[in-house]
């Protein structure tokens, strides 16, 4: 859910149990710990809360598939639509406040990416046809016929909503400029393109783009996009094979869409402004290992790199036959300081899908996620982000309650690992009675649904696993290894030291503090016991997860890269890697805590010998380089990452830094408004980081380019 | 053996490619501007970092107790610069807890331990037509031949930063095996050059020459420092050298001062030194791009 909604249902909720809306003051104090600093939109979230329940506000309950449909049909009934002469109509309607239940056994779909393929191909009428040859099949089935019949009712309300599209498109047409052509363009596509499907570009980027506002109307979060240059390039080849349009018309569109799809950015945004979930998937082999990149490939790239825009994010696939050509297009856009794209390895991420079960057709075709996870587009309807594994927790609780030393530090971390393993059958248990609210608009874009007669909340689509991401890994090998050394080898401390040191957060420890935090092996270096490590604690965790899957046959993947290394990391005492209570944790596979300036050949080194077959959820290699770095040289730079590459990392994003710059957008944000960085798993705005996230960077900053 | 104060991978700006850059420790010449004056000895020596100091910040800490025993001074601040090659030194500093503010600037290896460390980075090399960069110090005054034919086996590139000043048959024996020397141009008058940095043009002359008959790949660093390296005689000396010698690329370094930390945790002294005004590095650039060298400037 947007952080916009999430502020609204505060409200909302304030004034479902009171009557009346809540004061501003107490508002306000709620959206500070959503750590949203963004002031207009507390404002519009203020003004929509001096109105709630006035306004079409919607409510919908459960997991019937048919109340859902019914819910649709009001917003593609009531929804707002905008259009002020744009090459597209794209409409979200953010004050269409849809309430969900918010238990937390019963979770809304988000966080997947919807290419709308099938929509593009069949249209609305071929949709319809799957849906009559599903009646056949389930001609006494009560729940089926209940299932299509919503279905149905969904793909009433679409054409219902392009219907109104239309209208609106065609009374500003006629008001401001009937002649032209431009304007005639937008009506003729909305025209035919959702009814009878996509017969050109133009129509197969508008037929997104509605289908795209209605998830975000509905509330859904963190809307992925596809592999789009593989969705859309037949109906590219066809227009420009017809004369319809050129090269230069594609990029025109293109930016065009991509600049709609940014236009809502503060609404969209999820935990902080940016973190939107809008991935364009790019690139790719197939299944004999041939680049599938295309010409919209380019295009795409170099729309991106010419907006400079933080969003949408671009991640494009790369494997060894990787076009020369492409590593130069990915280049020039990593130069643009968007954060974009991030690069995933075939070579990797494929056989890893596979090894989980997922056959080579299908593995070949992924995408991913909100940010990194791979995801199946069109047939999946996984779930890649429900939890978080906190890999220092179990650390405390051992410290906490160890009793006697155990003899040496293999049975210590043995007594780590049971706990952990605890940790992760917990999460497994909790995430294995997880009921999904019906999605009928996205069942009928996801294959096997209909003629499953099955929502996707119901096991309709091919794939509904889920994914869990991992915090404080490279924390935890940092901090056991400090154990093995300071306690086991060199008897410096005994453990009951080292865990009072942790309980008083190193007051008065400063030396101790420091031998932690530099001395010995560490995560991301050349230390192979830091590795075997690594290998051995994502080997548990996968182990336990394999035995987690549950009756209905979904599995439980994981990764050791996650969003939540702040925000754990500020609720987390000190921890023996050398971190003071409430300090974030590493970011992803970094050098973060190696306590000193870690080259990236040396990390890259580390992290390509992962083992990603056990954590394949996201694995991503996270950079700072001195932009003048990579602008001196930029085939060394593209060398440095096709080695990377061959090598075997996993996934890989980078932040090309302009240290002075950064430290004067920290004294005086508003200096660089459009200064972008890369966080997590997408790009922002400087300016609208929380001051704890601008610190990160400028500390990473500062040990990358000294 | 070789002492090394510092191995630096993915070094970007000493050769061509990705590279690691292996700084050994031990200089004969005294340039007044040295960025590397931990790499001024020849033996192994303390430095103390008084701003990480917790005693220095009041506290009773007492861990560097037994390295003062041993050295016989007071105070940690008496310990910056102290050669600590000896055998007792080895024990009390390996013992010491301080991790903050003192530590030893140098580390000996043998050969292959040396090129194990240094081929790490082996794949990154052979992408990016990178290598190894052997710099110092003076590296011609270290036995570096058996690391030279160490990595050679493993079919590694090398470049090697140098002043020149180094024996003749060490150089002629080096040429076939080295791709690029980094050559350090300083002051090329004679006189100003054997009173300020104790060296001799002479061999700085003749080295060159006979890396010009060998057909090595020269690439001429000129630091540029105010007052002494930019005058306008010491620039047409330099003019001069490129054409005699039809050098094609020449580097600019103009100084900087991030020196004085590491010599003031040295106990050393080092005064600031200024680079020439931008105008002035553009007049330069512009006077040695009349040649047939293409000159670019090195920013650190």
């Amino acid at each position: 859910m947007s952080t916009f909604l999430k502020i609204v249902r505060i409200g909302w909720d304030a004034v479902a149990r009171r009557g009346m809306v809540p004061p501003v003051a107490a508002i306000q104090q709620r959206v500070r710990k959503l750590k949203w600093t963004n002031p207009e939109l507390d404002n519009r979230a203020l003004r929509l809360l001096r109105i709630a329940g006035t306004t079409h506000l919607l409510r919908a309950r459960g997991v019937d598939p048919y109340p859902q449909a019914e819910l649709f049909r009001a917003v593609c009934e009531k929804s707002e639509i905008r259009y002020k002469g744009e090459t597209f109509l794209y409409s979200p309607d953010f004050d269409c406040l849809i309430c969900q239940p918010s238990r937390n056994e019963l979770r809304a779909f988000g966080n997947l990416p919807v290419d709308f393929e099938r929509l593009l191909r069949l249209g609305l009428c071929g949709i319809r046809a799957e849906i009559l040859d599903a009646r056949s099949q389930y001609t006494h089935d009560e729940v089926a016929e209940r299932t299509l019949n919503a279905f149905e009712s969904v793909c009433d309300s679409l054409q219902l909503y392009g219907e109104r599209c239309l209208r609106v498109v065609d009374q500003f047409v006629r008001a401001s400029d009937p002649l032209n052509p431009e304007l005639r363009n937008v009506t003729q596509v909305l025209e035919s393109a959702l009814l009878e499907g996509a017969t050109g570009f133009r129509e197969a980027l508008q037929t997104i783009l509605i289908g795209n506002s209605l998830l975000w109307t509905l509330g859904m979060d963190l809307v992925g996009l596809g592999r789009l240059d593989k969705v859309l390039f037949s109906y590219y080849r066809t227009d420009i094979e017809g004369g319809r349009i050129s090269d230069k018309e594609a990029l025109r569109l293109i930016k065009e869409f991509l600049r709609l799809l940014h236009r809502d950015f503060y609404s969209k945004s999820n935990a902080l402004a940016g973190d939107t979930g809008q991935v364009i998937c790019l690139g790719g082999r197939d299944a004999d290992g041939q680049d599938t990149a295309n010409r919209l490939t380019y295009l795409f790239l170099q729309a991106a790199a010419e907006l400079g825009q933080p969003d949408p994010k671009l991640v494009i696939r790369v494997h060894p036959n990787t076009a020369e050509e492409l590593w130069d297009a990915i280049i020039e856009c990593i130069m643009q300081r968007t954060g974009s794209p991030l690069l995933s390895n075939d070579d990797r991420v494929v056989p890893a899908l596979e090894a989980a079960g997922y056959p080579s057709e299908d593995a070949v075709n992924y995408a991913t996620s909100a940010c990194w996870e791979p995801c199946i587009p069109t047939i999946s309807a996984d779930q890649n982000n429900l939890a978080t594994i906190d890999f220092m927790a179990p650390l405390h609780e051992l410290l906490n309650r160890v009793g006697s030393l155990p003899e040496d530090f293999s049975a210590f971390k043995q007594a780590y690992f049971s706990r952990l393993r605890s940790v992760v059958t917990g999460i497994a248990v909790k995430l294995n009675q997880l009921e999904f609210i019906a999605n009928p608009l996205l069942s009928i874009m996801t294959g096997d649904c209909i003629s499953r007669a099955k929502d996707a909340s119901e096991g309709g689509a091919k794939y509904l696993n889920f994914g869990v991401t991992g915090v404080a890994f490279g924390n935890v090998i940092n901090a056991l290894l400090n154990i093995d050394r300071r306690v086991y080898r060199e008897h410096r401390y005994m453990l009951r030291e080292m865990s009072e040191m942790v309980e008083r957060n190193f007051l008065g420890d400063e030396l101790a503090f420091a031998a932690l935090l530099t001395g010995g092996d560490k995560f991301c270096t050349s230390s192979e016991t830091a590795l075997r490590l690594s290998n051995e604690i994502i080997a548990v965790v996968a182990d336990e997860l394999k035995h987690a899957q549950n009756s209905r046959g979904r599995s439980i993947h994981f990764g050791v890269s996650s969003p939540s290394h702040i925000e754990y990391g500020s609720r987390s005492p000190a921890s023996l890697d050398g971190r003071h209570s409430g300090s974030p944790y590493g970011v992803h596979i970094s050098a973060t805590a190696a306590g000193r300036s870690v080259p990236p050949t040396e990390a890259a080194l580390f992290a390509a010998k992962l083992d990603y077959n056990g954590a394949f959820n996201g694995g991503v290699f996270d950079l700072i380089i001195d932009h003048m770095h990579v602008a001196e040289d930029r085939s060394r730079f593209r060398s440095f990452l096709r080695t990377a590459f061959s090598l075997g990392i996993f996934q890989f994003q980078a932040n090309l830094i302009d240290l002075e710059l950064l430290k004067r957008a920290r004294r005086n944000p508003e200096s660089c408004p459009q200064l972008i960085v890369r966080v997590w798993g997408f790009s922002a705005y400087f300016k609208d980081l929380p001051s704890e996230y601008q610190d990160i960077l400028i500390n990473r900053a500062e040990a990358a380019c000294c | 053996m070789l002492l090394v104060s510092n191995v630096q991978r993915f070094s970007l700006h000493d050769g061509p490619g990705i590279r690691t850059t292996v700084f050994l420790k031990g200089c004969p010449f005294s340039c007044p501007w040295c960025c590397n004056p931990e790499n001024l000895s020849f033996a192994k020596e303390m430095y103390f970092k008084a701003e990480e100091c917790v005693r220095e910040k009041g506290s009773n800490c007492d861990h560097c107790g037994e390295l003062l025993r041993v050295a016989g001074v007071n105070k940690p601040e008496d310990l910056a610069g102290l050669s600590v090659e000896i055998g007792e030194w080895q024990q009390v500093i390996s013992h010491s807890e301080c991790v903050l503010a003192l530590g030893v600037w140098g580390e000996w290896y043998d050969e292959k331990q040396l090129c194990h460390i240094l081929l790490e980075d082996l794949p990154f090399y052979r992408a990016s037509g990178g290598g190894v960069t052997i710099s110092g110090g003076e590296p011609l005054v270290h036995p570096i031949m058996p690391l030279v034919d160490e990595l050679r086996a493993s079919e590694i590139d090398i470049a090697v930063e140098t002043s020149l000043l180094a024996s003749n048959s060490l150089l002629r024996s080096l040429a076939a095996k080295i791709s690029l020397f980094i050559v350090d141009a300083k002051i090329l008058d004679p006189e100003q050059c054997r009173t300020t940095i104790k060296a001799s043009l002479d061999v700085f002359y003749r080295n060159l020459s006979l890396l010009e008959q060998c057909g090595a790949e020269i690439l001429l660093r000129l630091p540029l420092v105010l007052g002494m390296t930019d005058s306008a005689d010491n620039i047409s000396a330099v003019v001069e050298l490129i054409e005699d010698f039809k050098l094609s690329r020449v580097q600019i370094l103009p100084v900087h001062n991030l020196a004085r930390q590491k010599a003031a945790q040295l106990g050393l002294s080092h005064p600031e030194y200024q680079a020439p005004s931008r105008a002035r590095i553009d007049s330069i650039v512009a006077q040695l791009s009349a040649t047939s060298a293409v000159v670019d400037i090195l920013q650190v």
